[in-house]
């Protein structure tokens, strides 16, 4: 029996001891390979920064382009940290760093290889280097079986900006290897207005992820020569998210002819998201003519667009005001909260944003008094 | 029966007990084991592809979702400006940080007031989630730009604190953070990153939380990771590293997280609304909060996820003195017993799918039985040894299945720990480490048992809630060069 415990005992000491072992072979294993690559990769980092601000460029360009393999190893995580942060001809010289290393070819050959992180880090490397002939190679790796590489595929098409993968990016954002909605417009609003053709033609997408990043990418890159179109869409698409997302684009894009349309979005019979949406658009509009019909809706149920047609009032210079000083001055101020009756409701929303609008107003004076004293 | 006759039966049944608790403590250490193993797996993914994670594009973009960060106080005067600052210097496109003052008796308001100049504003907050303390006044900076609002009302505690704050946040994810965690500057970037990727499904990210205790801190931050000096925050340092940072781990690798703390959460407001908020009678209403999520779109047959993300650090300051150890543990675990009585007809029910047959039976026996059999095992065990029922070959096999495997979990976690976020650079916190493995076992985790047992019995005799004091000895100032 005492055999057994004690055998038992030195099983477990072993276990012990070899685990204690790991950590502390892992931790000075990690420490000498840390102090190995930056101990390599000091002077070429040098050389890097010096290519970044500009200095010396063909000769900082010839000793990273000759740099050793393993020192380049070390020094290329900063190296490609630096692509992405700086411009113009500093970009350029060390684009040409990369390409003199054969990084792009490299890149496009690991998009074809095994394993998820390989193939990420080689769309993120094109992307960075912004080659224009990988583009059918990135496209059609956004139905890559990892989402990582997907996700990082479409922000590598942005970065590139060719207008061809706009429709690839918005059919990559449906079916069973789906792109992050957000990564697609990110990357198709760095595109920008090139791919207006091809989100205007996503409006008739069937599935409404979409409509609902076309439409939303639209206002952001504001392509006002589509506006008589995402009227349509708020008008009349099936879906009350699309509609919503179609009011915040006119809103944005602040054409004229967006105001009919968004006042009757706001009406009581309209989805309460698309009303508030369509509120806080007409604030964007900045349209007098939408003051009265925002004055009335500071009094609806719906806090969301009672709150919005508030702050949507502000937007509108003195007409806007007056309606939201009426309001306040119809509802003494004890009526908030519990807000109750439409009188008072209207009454609360009016005063927060006034008051809003005032501290806004006594911060602007106090930051440009601040100025003036620096 | 002679008296002999009656020992037999003694030792027959302790023979069958000590058995019994011998297999619970095999199958609970494997099953740490287990999630030790899954939560291996995820970090090694996680840490290889952090740097293709895409968070500056994510800071960079306009159309990343907007955060409400809600931060529940009461009486939190010593280190409510330094968190707020902290809070508002985080690295996020679109938040606003929200301060609900749940009724502090102390100068929680009037130090928060003073450092941003606060002025009272007429802002309507909607009744979206029923609530019970009334909101006396809400202020904001009255100069200064920071997205800073500060909701004063009627103490009515933590759960409806942040009821409140989600009712008055305005952005469509909310955040739910203790008022002493200090976050990483990238906190929210990270753990919003579920949302970017996967927005139609994620309702809800945990973060992990880690010990401060011993942590250099300047302005809000860990500046440098250190272990504490006292040997109890020391132990839970590898407690947390364990249970929360790989067992939560794993959990959500399992897609069956039913905990996300309190300390650092971040929820899609349109879902908290539509189940009521957190329930202001439940003393775990964060585990509780998550539980009714996944009863309330389990039921509602939506395809979603509850997510655990590995990276964002909330950090948070362990109880040092026994006393206040004690009122958490026993805190804690009444909030698990009463989640499990509410919650009751989850469990094994295969309409909660993972979470009705695997999570929630697993924290029945597993979590809340727990405390119990190691009681059961410290006296039943030694009880049959003496009256001859088990031999020293059980004796022998029940030490080092109970505590000898729980002590090399514990070193596995750490290994994990070193081979992946290796937070603690010091030789010296890695010793610290490794002898506070050693020493969970040797009374810490039998207190903290009693303790735990005590809570749930006050949950089973419904006695009225103690929500306890945690005494604060506040972070460490800047890093020093012992």
């Amino acid at each position: 029996m005492v055999g057994i415990a004690t055998g038992a005992l030195l099983v477990l000491t072993a276990v012990t001891v070899v685990l204690a072992a790991v950590i502390i072979f892992g931790r000075a294993a990690r420490r000498i390979g840390d102090a190995r690559r930056a101990r390599l990769a000091a002077p070429a980092r040098r050389a890097l920064l010096a290519l970044a601000a500009g200095d010396d460029e063909q000769a900082n360009f010839t000793t990273l382009a000759r740099l050793e393999p393993g020192v380049w190893r070390a020094v290329e995580p900063t190296a490609v940290a630096l692509l992405g942060k700086v411009r113009g001809e500093a970009r350029a010289v060390l684009v040409s760093v990369f390409e003199e290393r054969g990084s792009g070819e490299r890149a496009l050959r690991q998009t074809r290889r095994a394993g998820a992180v390989r193939r990420a880090r080689a769309a993120e490397v094109l992307g960075n280097l912004r080659r224009r002939d990988a583009v059918p190679t990135l496209v059609a790796l956004l139905a890559d079986p990892d989402p990582d590489v997907r996700a990082v595929t479409a922000r590598a098409l942005g970065r590139i900006a060719d207008p061809t993968a706009v429709p690839a990016l918005l059919a990559s954002l449906v079916g069973p290897r789906p792109v992050p909605p957000q990564a697609v417009a990110d990357a198709v609003l760095r595109i920008g207005a090139d791919g207006r053709d091809a989100l205007v033609g996503a409006l008739d997408h069937p599935a409404e992820l979409v409509r609902v990043t076309a439409v939303e990418v639209l206002g952001l890159v504001g392509a006002i020569t589509a506006a008589g179109r995402v009227i349509e869409v708020l008008s009349g698409d099936a879906s009350p998210a699309v509609r919503a997302r179609a009011a915040v684009t006119l809103g944005r894009l602040g054409t004229r002819q967006s105001l009919g349309p968004l006042l009757t979005a706001v009406e009581p019979t309209q989805p309460p998201a698309l009303r508030a949406a369509a509120a806080r658009a007409l604030g964007d509009l900045g349209a007098v003519a939408a003051a009265p019909a925002l004055g009335t809706l500071l009094a609806d149920p719906d806090h969301d667009v009672a709150h919005a047609a508030a702050y949507a009032l502000l937007r509108m210079g003195d007409a806007g005001r007056a309606a939201l000083a009426r309001a306040a001055h119809a509802a003494p101020a004890g009526s908030d909260p519990p807000v109750e009756t439409a009188t008072a409701r209207a009454g609360a929303y009016a005063r927060e944003a006034l008051a809003v609008a005032e501290l806004e107003a006594r911060r602007r004076v106090g930051a440009a008094a601040a100025a003036a004293v620096r | 029966m002679t008296t002999d006759g009656v020992l037999d039966v003694v030792r027959d049944v302790l023979r069958v007990t000590d058995g019994v608790i011998l297999g619970y403590f095999l199958l609970i250490n494997t099953s740490y084991l287990i999630l030790i193993a899954l939560a291996t797996v995820e970090f090694a993914r996680h840490v290889r592809r952090a740097p293709l994670a895409g968070f500056e594009e994510t800071y960079r973009s306009p159309l990343t979702q907007a955060i409400s960060v809600v931060v529940p106080a009461y009486n939190e005067e010593v280190g409510i400006v330094e968190s707020v600052q902290a809070m508002l210097a985080l690295r996020y496109p679109a938040f606003e940080v929200v301060v609900v003052d749940d009724g502090s008796t102390d100068a929680t308001f009037e130090r928060l007031a003073a450092e941003f100049d606060l002025v009272e504003v007429p802002r309507v907050i909607p009744d979206a989630v029923p609530t019970r303390g009334a909101v006396r006044s809400v202020h904001v900076p009255r100069l200064r730009p920071e997205p800073l609002v500060v909701v004063r009302k009627e103490n009515s505690g933590r759960a409806d604190a942040l009821n409140v704050g989600i009712n008055a946040a305005r952005s469509p994810l909310v955040c739910m953070v203790d008022a002493d965690s200090l976050l990483d500057p990238q906190s929210l970037l990270s753990v919003a990153k579920p949302f970017v990727d996967d927005p139609l499904r994620v309702v809800a990210a945990g973060g992990v939380v880690r010990i401060a205790n011993g942590s250099s801190v300047v302005a809000g931050r860990i500046v440098e990771t250190r272990m504490p000096r006292g040997w109890l925050p020391r132990i839970q340092v590898v407690e947390y590293l364990r249970a929360f940072l790989l067992g939560r781990t794993g959990w959500s690798r399992l897609s069956g997280l039913l905990v996300i703390s309190g300390a650092f959460g971040l929820f899609r407001r349109d879902v908290l609304l539509e189940v009521g908020g957190l329930d202001p009678d439940s003393i775990g209403e964060d585990a509780e909060l998550v539980v009714r999520l996944h009863q309330h779109l389990r039921r509602a047959r939506r395809d979603y996820r509850i997510v655990f993300v590995a990276e964002p650090v909330s950090w948070t300051e362990a109880p040092s003195t026994r006393s206040v150890l004690a009122s958490q543990r026993r805190r804690w675990h009444r909030g698990l017993s009463e989640i499990m009585t509410k919650h009751r007809r989850m469990i094994g029910n295969p309409r909660y799918g993972r979470i009705g047959l695997v999570a929630l039976p697993y924290y029945l026996v597993f979590e809340l039985l727990a405390p119990l059999v190691e009681l059961a095992g410290l006296v039943l065990v030694p009880l049959g040894f003496a009256l001859g029922a088990v031999d020293f070959g059980f004796a022998w096999r029940f030490v080092l299945v109970a505590y000898g495997y729980a002590m090399l979990i514990n070193l596995v976690a750490l290994a994990v720990e070193e081979y992946t976020f290796h937070r603690y650079s010091r030789w010296r916190d890695l010793a610290a480490a490794v002898a506070a493995s050693i020493l969970e076992n040797m009374g810490y985790r039998q207190l903290t048992a009693v303790w735990r047992v005590q809570g749930a019995w006050s949950a089973l005799l419904r006695r009225r809630h103690e929500w306890g004091v945690m005494t604060r000895t506040g972070f460490g100032g800047p890093p020093t060069s012992d």
